[in-house]
């Protein structure tokens, strides 16, 4: 489970919990809970992954408003070589999302990154981009419509990729 | 509700990410039992979230992985002990 869904759902921590080390105790407290609470997971309400997710963005979120943390940020806002942070390693993959969302409005962009990787409610979307909740609604299906045609792509690739390793292999034999 | 009235809804997405209020989330799982697609309709959605949530991975630190074996084995044995107590 960790490894294969750990980078992925620390992903979504980090851009909420810029704290780097705080990121980390709230990843490694998400994937405790799971463990121990295995038997709540039910395969015919969601998969594994968004049952994981969810425990992570309400896990993250809580954190962020606990005073206690945002009194640490402050402090640190004053000495930032506290904490170093995640930022520059959230950047280090930014070419390949760059690249395959290149075709994706930015509008739609938007609000999957402040739903999806930021914790954003539909209302705090609503509000922050002046728009109505139905709009917010519409505009994270395009998004997500968009990805699913992407998936779909990189999914043809692959399987383009080893049809013609295995005619290479056969011409070889 | 009509088959394609809720998958254009954007109830389904919202339904993943654990954004729904209770009447919405009611109308969902209702939906599901009535139109059975659903089902591969709401698996195409999450696995799009999967692989966003790919591209935007960050791998943890090593003593990361350390700190969960730890904090496993010792959840284990607590309850290992708690089972020879009893």
């Amino acid at each position: 489970m960790y490894n294969q869904y750990g980078g992925a759902i620390f992903g979504i921590i980090s851009r909420i919990i810029k704290d780097g080390m705080v990121a980390e105790e709230v990843l490694q407290q998400t994937m405790l809970k799971a463990w121990k609470n295995i038997d709540l997971y039910n395969p015919d309400k969601s998969s594994l992954y968004t049952w994981l997710h969810s425990i992570a963005r309400n896990s993250a979120i809580d954190k962020v408003r606990l005073k206690s943390y945002q009194n640490q940020q402050k402090t640190d806002t004053i000495n930032p070589n506290v904490h170093e942070g995640r930022a520059a390693k959230i950047a280090t993959d930014k070419i390949d999302v760059d690249k395959i969302t290149a075709s994706l409005d930015e509008k739609y962009k938007v609000v999957l990154d402040k739903m999806y990787l930021e914790g954003y409610s539909q209302r705090e979307i609503a509000d922050e981009l002046d728009i109505p909740l139905g709009t917010v609604k519409t505009r994270l299906r395009k998004a997500i419509l968009f990805l699913r045609e992407e998936l779909k792509g990189e999914k043809a690739l692959f399987i383009g990729m080893l049809l013609s390793l295995a005619a290479l292999l056969i011409l070889l034999w | 509700m009509r088959l394609n009235e809720i998958r254009e809804s954007g109830l389904l997405e919202l339904y993943v990410l654990g954004e729904l209020n209770k009447s919405e989330k009611e109308t969902v799982l209702k939906a599901i039992s009535f139109f059975p697609e659903l089902k591969k309709e709401l698996t195409l959605i999450e696995n799009a979230f999967l692989f966003y949530a790919k591209l935007h991975a960050i791998k943890p630190d090593d003593y990361q992985n350390n700190g969960i074996i730890i904090s496993s084995i010792t959840i284990g044995l607590t309850a290992l002990l708690m089972l020879l107590w009893q």
